[in-house]
């Protein structure tokens, strides 16, 4: 279809129109996508770092106004003269097996109950004498005495001398029954006046109070708040295995190795501004991208969505682009294959529009010019006929050969009055031509006519041998068939010597063949090819040829004869040129054999 | 012999009658007219015409009108158109008033002298004596082209195999062929074709494009539709009608 050196394959409109569609869909979607999912998860990584920093701050504060408030309950004692009396009487030497007196105990227990009035999360709180005596605001389920070995955490609470000490939660030795898992805070109490040691004091804590403070502080699903105390021991939540992380010192060094390592989390930490507590607020980054995935996996099913509907709209559109093209491609081939009549619908307004507009201007300009040229050739011919006939009327022609034909026979001129005789004859036979198919009898008189013309002219240089069976006689064949052949036959045959003409016909199966030889100077190799070729050819019949030299129409006249039988009969049917001659010549008609009914 | 010639052109006038003369030698009376109305004077006035030759085209009255009125004056007064018109409707016309024959301009000699050897032979109701001299040669080339007409039935016979083996000119042949039996010699070869296929066919069981083929016509489909139109049945009908 196409030049094959420049499209080295054809790629149809509609392909390429479907993939630049699908392309111009898929491409300012995937990457506004892809922008706008770096940029909405970078910007919610911001504001969730942000806005955890400012949660674990408030955390912070909270906290820290906990610890405060928890702290008011140990400096209770501080500020009560029975229970430093109390403590002041037991700090002797430390011995086991300390009996409490019930005063003591109760005035204890008072003191202890009224500072943790309405504290549910505080399991208890234990005030240790040196002397071994352990008081309590629980009485029944706790343990009267404690035992150093048992209480390590008072070295630390020691060593802060009267400050705040923050114990990770751990299982309490100081309980009978039930014992807790409990976080603590612990103090050293010591005389106000002489600052010499009295004992200690330990807060008990379950986790509800933490649990209080942070479970209004939510950042996302699986966001998480850790708190350590000064050494990096987890105070909450409670259960450090939970988190996967071995028990033990420092539990916050090992968390954050961990999360720097693996960098899928954010972290926030604060610390308390007393308490010396740490806060790490900790968010997986999937819990950020969570939203960005969706609006992503939202960005996506619209883009294929509307690829499909691209899909959609572009085959329509191609459709109507193509089918217009489609149509005036096969009204091109149509007007290629010589039907000049076909025009193409103009369908759309547009510039293919404007192209089958063009075209069928272009094929109704060629149309009119083929119709011009061939029309003034046959209008010229008629205006020639029309002259001819007009001014030599028959009446006029036949009457003036007629006196010529009695003069002559007046005068005993008996062979030029049968000459005028053939000739009006033959004019008559060429004139009338209002039947196609004669019988060959009237061809052959016709034929007869001519040759005696000619034999009037070439006197006894031109004999004729018409050998045709009486029955070939009433065979129907195409009108002026014979006489262009024998007159190509004495044209081209004649030379020094007398040409004899020889007609004869031959019955071949359902045709017949008429073969018209002669003994003249035959036909050249040479130019028996090019009469060859000049049969074989399948061009019709042009105007120039009517108008050609006289030379070039005896060739075309051999042709005419050719073209004109084989439109008439078919394929098979025509002339042929005996070439087994090696003297003069022969041609060969073949008609199939016709006869009219009667 | 009486005959009328109304022809306006004196030279084709003059020709004819050189014709006419040549042909008849006796008792020969021609009256010339060169236009319808004077033919018709003549025609009147004269005594009984043994033959009129008009041409069509003529001032005064035309042919046609001078036929219509002849052949209201004398019904079977024999006339011959002669006439540079071979238009159909001329042609219709004159046929229909019972023109003998109807010849063209440029005329040929042998036409208009068989048509008056006819009307000369139809006036003494027999065949022309005067006109063949050797009146047995002339049979005797009839029968001699009968007998190689029956003998060559089977392969092509044309009017020049004919002439040959006579020593005639061909057209010669054929015109005197005619003038004999009054058949053109062509119907008479088909004819004893078809009778040779007739006696084939009922005598033998040769195949129908067998006789065809030993009847000179090898086309059998031809030779189908010959047979029909002298027979009026088809080779294969006839056979079985025995």
């Amino acid at each position: 279809m196409l030049p094959s050196r420049l499209f080295p394959t054809f790629v149809s409109l509609r392909t390429k129109m479907l993939v630049l569609f699908c392309l111009m869909v898929t491409v300012p979607f995937l990457l506004s996508g892809a922008i706008t999912y770096s940029k909405y998860s970078a910007r919610a990584a911001k504001d969730a770092q942000a806005y955890s920093d400012q949660l674990a701050e408030q955390v912070a504060i909270n906290l820290e106004r906990y610890i405060q408030e928890l702290e008011r309950i140990t400096l209770s004692l501080y500020y009560d003269d029975n229970a430093l009396d109390i403590l002041t009487r037991h700090d002797g030497g430390f011995r086991t097996g300390n009996y409490l007196a019930s005063d003591e105990s109760f005035k204890m227990n008072q003191l202890i109950s009224s500072a943790i009035y309405e504290r549910t999360e505080v399991a208890g709180v234990f005030i240790f004498a040196l002397d071994g005596s352990l008081f309590s605001n629980l009485q029944e389920t706790s343990k009267s005495s404690w035992l150093p070995q048992e209480n390590e955490w008072m070295r630390e609470a020691e060593a802060d001398d009267g400050g705040l000490t923050v114990l990770p939660p751990a299982s309490s030795p100081n309980y009978l029954t039930n014992v807790p898992e409990v976080a603590s805070i612990a103090r050293l109490i010591k005389n106000p006046y002489t600052n010499a040691k009295l004992g200690f004091v330990k807060v008990d804590l379950t986790s509800s109070g933490f649990e209080k403070i942070l479970s209004s502080v939510r950042i996302t699903e699986n966001s998480k708040l850790y708190i350590f105390n000064r050494n990096g021991e987890m105070i909450y939540p409670f259960d450090s295995n939970q988190e996967g992380l071995a028990a033990g010192n420092p539990e916050e060094e090992a968390l954050n190795d961990r999360l720097r390592q693996d960098g899928r989390t954010l972290v926030s930490e604060r610390e308390t501004g007393y308490g010396g507590l740490r806060i790490m607020g900790i968010i997986p980054r999937s819990d950020l991208q969570k939203d960005a995935r969706e609006l992503i996996s939202f960005i996506l099913w619209i883009s294929l969505a509307s690829l499909l509907a691209a899909y959609l709209i572009s085959v329509l559109a191609s459709n109507q682009l193509v089918k217009p093209i489609r149509s005036l491609y096969m009204k091109m081939k149509r007007v290629q294959n010589g039907e000049l009549g076909e025009r193409a619908p103009i369908m759309t307004n547009d510039e293919i529009g404007l192209l089958t507009a063009g075209f069928n201007g272009m094929v109704a300009q060629l149309d009119k010019n083929i119709k011009e040229i061939y029309e003034l050739g046959i209008r010229e011919k008629q205006a020639e006929l029309s002259a001819l006939q007009s001014q030599i009327n028959p009446h006029f022609l036949y009457n003036t050969l007629e006196s010529i034909s009695m003069a002559a026979g007046r005068d005993r001129q008996d062979e030029l009055s049968r000459v005028i005789s053939s000739l009006g004859k033959l004019l008559r036979y060429t004139v009338n031509r209002q039947e196609s198919k004669v019988t060959l009898r009237e061809e052959l008189d016709f034929v007869e006519n001519y040759l005696s013309i000619q034999s009037f002219r070439l006197e006894d240089r031109l004999r004729a041998d018409i050998r045709v069976d009486f029955s070939h006689e009433s065979v129907l064949v195409p009108k002026l068939l014979l006489q262009p052949l024998v007159e190509n036959a004495i044209e081209h045959g004649m030379g020094s010597k007398p040409l004899t003409l020889t007609l004869t016909t031959k019955a071949d199966e359902q045709d017949l063949l008429i073969r018209i030889e002669d003994d003249g100077r035959g036909i050249g190799p040479e130019r028996l090819n090019q009469i060859e070729r000049i049969l074989a050819e399948v061009e019709p019949i042009r105007a120039e040829s009517v108008s050609g030299t006289g030379n070039r129409e005896k060739g075309f006249a051999l042709r005419n004869i050719h073209r004109r039988l084989r439109i008439l009969y078919g394929e098979s049917y025509g002339l042929s040129l005996d070439k087994s001659r090696t003297q003069g010549a022969a041609v060969h008609v073949r008609i199939p054999f016709q006869w009219g009914e009667s | 012999m009486n005959i009328l010639l109304a022809e306006d052109e004196p030279k084709i006038r003059q020709g004819l009658r050189a014709i006419i003369e040549d042909v008849v030698k006796n008792e020969l009376r021609i009256l010339e007219a060169d236009n319808g109305k004077t033919a018709f004077e003549m025609f009147r006035t004269s005594e009984r015409m043994d033959l009129v030759i008009t041409d069509i085209r003529m001032k005064e009255m035309d042919g046609l009108e001078l036929l219509r009125r002849i052949k209201q004056e004398q019904k079977d007064t024999p006339i011959v158109v002669i006439s540079g018109h071979d238009e159909f409707e001329y042609a219709r016309e004159a046929l229909r008033y019972g023109v003998m024959d109807y010849l063209l301009k440029p005329i040929e000699r042998v036409e208009l002298a068989r048509v008056l050897a006819r009307i000369q032979a139809e006036g003494k109701g027999g065949p022309a004596g005067d006109e063949s001299p050797e009146p047995d040669k002339e049979r005797l080339v009839i029968r001699k082209v009968k007998e190689l007409i029956q003998q060559s039935l089977e392969q092509e016979i044309s009017l020049q195999f004919l002439a040959e083996r006579v020593y005639l000119h061909p057209k010669y042949l054929s015109e005197t062929f005619k003038r004999e039996t009054g058949q053109n010699l062509s119907d008479y070869v088909t004819e004893r074709r078809i009778a040779k296929a007739r006696q084939l066919l009922s005598g033998t069981t040769l195949k129908v494009a067998e006789v065809a083929a030993m009847c000179g016509i090898p086309n059998h489909k031809y030779f189908a539709s010959l047979f029909k139109q002298h027979t009026g049945a088809t080779p294969t009908e006839y056979r079985e009608r025995g």
